[in-house]
């Protein structure tokens, strides 16, 4: 599509008249470095980047130049980019700053960005990202500010535990990623309470010291925590999220205690990873967690303790009617198919089936070279199966026998990829 | 579809007095155009004394493209039952690569575009341009970006001068 128009103003200077919100917008792309370089190239635009409301300082993409003497820079790239941050914040006028993002910096320098952040907070600020390289605590202000619609912080936060208030009307996301940090039960009750519409909650990486989670506000919870329940005997006992849409979690025998009671009646989608631990799935360990993602369109189940998981859980589980979408990872499907199909026979309104087969790992190596008599699959509504496969493995012309076979009352189409790893 | 034949046709008209006739559908991308649609249901020719007709025809030319494949994408997900994955996904692209095209304009109509998608309030439209002009700045020096905007230098080299010796903690340039 080539346009020749307008060749007669072409050259006319049009981004310079556009409205400054118009060109933070486009500055609200660049790196703050970028967007505050533009001050040199005319009167209209010398003082734009100070008034910028979005500054994204990334110490990886940060351009300087020092000279080198004796085969040593002079000057030292971290301070460098202090220095441009901490003057960056100095210079800029006192209008509102709504993104605030930093990252690339270590926990030695946290004094300064904790001045930074204070000064962030002190402007408006709707959305904070902090990357850090270490463990740190953040200032406590952080959690009392009314503007604060959407936080970041990736690595772990020390202070987490001696939080008093949590106050954050406004907060709509919040996502702390990081090792070892712990997340008690008094900062999720405190982060409900004082958080009231928070829908999306990601807690990535941390350790789960907590038992309950309860709230009305929430829509998409990731709990992919690191299992701690050897050490802090901490069982979930309660989920009560009654508008929740999305559900990610890993789960060990351990948390999926029987009585947990499940309160999700919205979801429509969950992952949960099976988690390898000190304990052992099994049929007197009986959980509720399948009866708890009931009304679910799209499932996914993976992890290493699938197998055992399926074979404690499947004498007692609900019949999936509404659900659409169903992905298995971790099942080896040569050794295993059969469960598989038990399983499958609870989602009778089945659309798709992904099914990841990474080779067999099994002890027993019997079931896998002959073909298994199975009725087959029900479900009209099957379409789609796909089958992602490591290409070494040799079981897997069998795999996709058994497949054929059990699929075949079915109009499904059986597509075929690699894995690449 | 069967019914577009039948759809409300709406008139906008461009600062320059072109009329354009386009289906209601059309016309509701423009978030600005939808909120008067709301509030008066029977009106049917709406000027726009913000938009020339040449800026005019474009926003509409990408309006169609993206109801279009909005259309197409439902229409196929009605016909199979449920939409496939790789289907989705090459429209998806084919749609991006439209995009990429349709932004190989000058300078001064991509200005004019992001004033255009501001005014209408075409979100879509909006981050396309907006991101386009970012990337147009993104790793050139400030001589580069005048070359590129066609931007004046109005200020004097004492002045440019003082500038840079004011805030030399921004121009740490890597050689």
């Amino acid at each position: 599509m080539e346009r020749a128009r307008n060749s007669r103003r072409g050259d006319m200077d049009m981004i310079s008249s556009l409205p400054d919100c118009l060109i933070h917008i486009i500055m609200s792309f660049l790196t703050a470095q970028e967007a505050i370089q533009t001050c040199v190239l005319s009167k209209r635009w010398k003082n734009l980047w100070a008034t910028l409301p979005f500054l994204d300082f990334d110490l990886h993409k940060f351009k300087y130049h020092t000279e080198l003497e004796d085969g040593v820079p002079k000057r030292n790239r971290v301070d460098m980019f202090i220095g441009f941050v901490s003057t960056a914040l100095l210079l800029r006028k006192p209008f509102d700053l709504h993104k605030f993002c930093v990252s690339g910096l270590k926990v030695s320098h946290f004094d300064m960005m904790r001045s930074w952040i204070l000064y962030a907070l002190k402007h408006n600020l709707q959305v904070l990202n902090i990357d850090l390289m270490q463990e740190c605590s953040m200032p406590p202000n952080v959690f009392n500010c009314a503007s604060l619609v959407d936080a970041s912080v990736a690595y772990s936060l020390k202070s987490l535990q001696n939080i008093e208030v949590i106050n954050l009307p406004c907060l709509r996301r919040l996502s702390l990623k990081g090792a070892g940090t712990h997340i008690t039960q008094d900062f999720v009750d405190k982060l409900f309470y004082g958080c009231p519409v928070l829908e999306f909650l990601n807690l990535e990486y941390c350790y789960r010291d907590f038992s309950s989670i309860n709230s009305q506000s929430l829509k998409y919870l990731n709990a992919r925590t690191i299992c701690s329940c050897r050490e802090t005997k901490k069982r979930m006992e309660l989920i009560n999220t009654p508008n929740l849409l999305s559900f990610r979690d890993n789960i060990c025998p351990y948390l999926g205690g029987q009585h947990m009671p499940l309160n999700m009646p919205s979801l429509t989608s969950a992952s949960i990873c099976m988690e390898k631990c000190h304990y052992n799935w099994s049929h007197k360990n009986k959980s509720n967690i399948l009866m708890g993602l009931l009304n679910v369109q799209n499932l996914e189940l993976s992890g290493f303790e699938i197998k055992a998981f399926l074979e404690a859980e499947l004498s007692h589980c609900p019949e999936f009617s509404n659900a659409k979408d169903l992905s298995v990872d971790g099942l080896c499907l040569s050794c295993h198919f059969y469960r598989l199909a038990a399983f499958l026979n609870h989602f009778p309104n089945l659309e798709k089936l992904l099914l990841y087969y990474r080779g067999c790992s099994c002890k027993l190596r019997v079931p896998a070279k002959k073909t298994i008599k199975l009725a087959p699959f029900e479900g009209k509504r099957l379409r789609t199966v796909e089958v992602k496969f490591s290409k070494s493995s040799k079981y897997f012309p069998q795999v996709v026998k058994n497949l054929q076979d059990y699929t075949k009352n079915s109009r499904a189409q059986i597509n075929m990829t690699g894995l690449s790893y | 579809m069967a019914r577009s034949s039948t759809e409300n046709m709406i008139t906008l008209m461009s600062s320059d007095g072109e009329e354009f006739m386009v289906t209601e559908k059309v016309a509701r991308e423009c978030t600005t155009i939808r909120n008067m649609l709301e509030d008066d249901c029977v009106i049917t020719n709406i000027p726009l004394p913000n938009v020339t007709s040449d800026i005019l025809s474009m926003v509409i030319e990408y309006c169609m493209e993206h109801v279009a494949a909005a259309e197409k994408a439902a229409a196929e997900t009605a016909e199979k039952g449920s939409s496939s994955a790789p289907a989705a996904a090459k429209a998806n692209k084919d749609l991006e690569e439209w995009d990429k095209a349709f932004m190989n304009v000058d300078v001064y109509t991509l200005c004019d575009l992001i004033l255009a998608a501001n005014y209408l309030n075409v979100s879509g439209l909006l981050d396309l341009t907006i991101q386009t002009a970012a990337n147009l700045i993104k790793g050139k020096s400030p001589e580069q970006i005048r070359k590129t905007f066609h931007i004046q230098n109005d200020l004097s080299l004492e002045e440019e001068e003082k500038i840079r010796s004011q805030t030399p903690w921004a121009f740490e340039k890597s050689e």
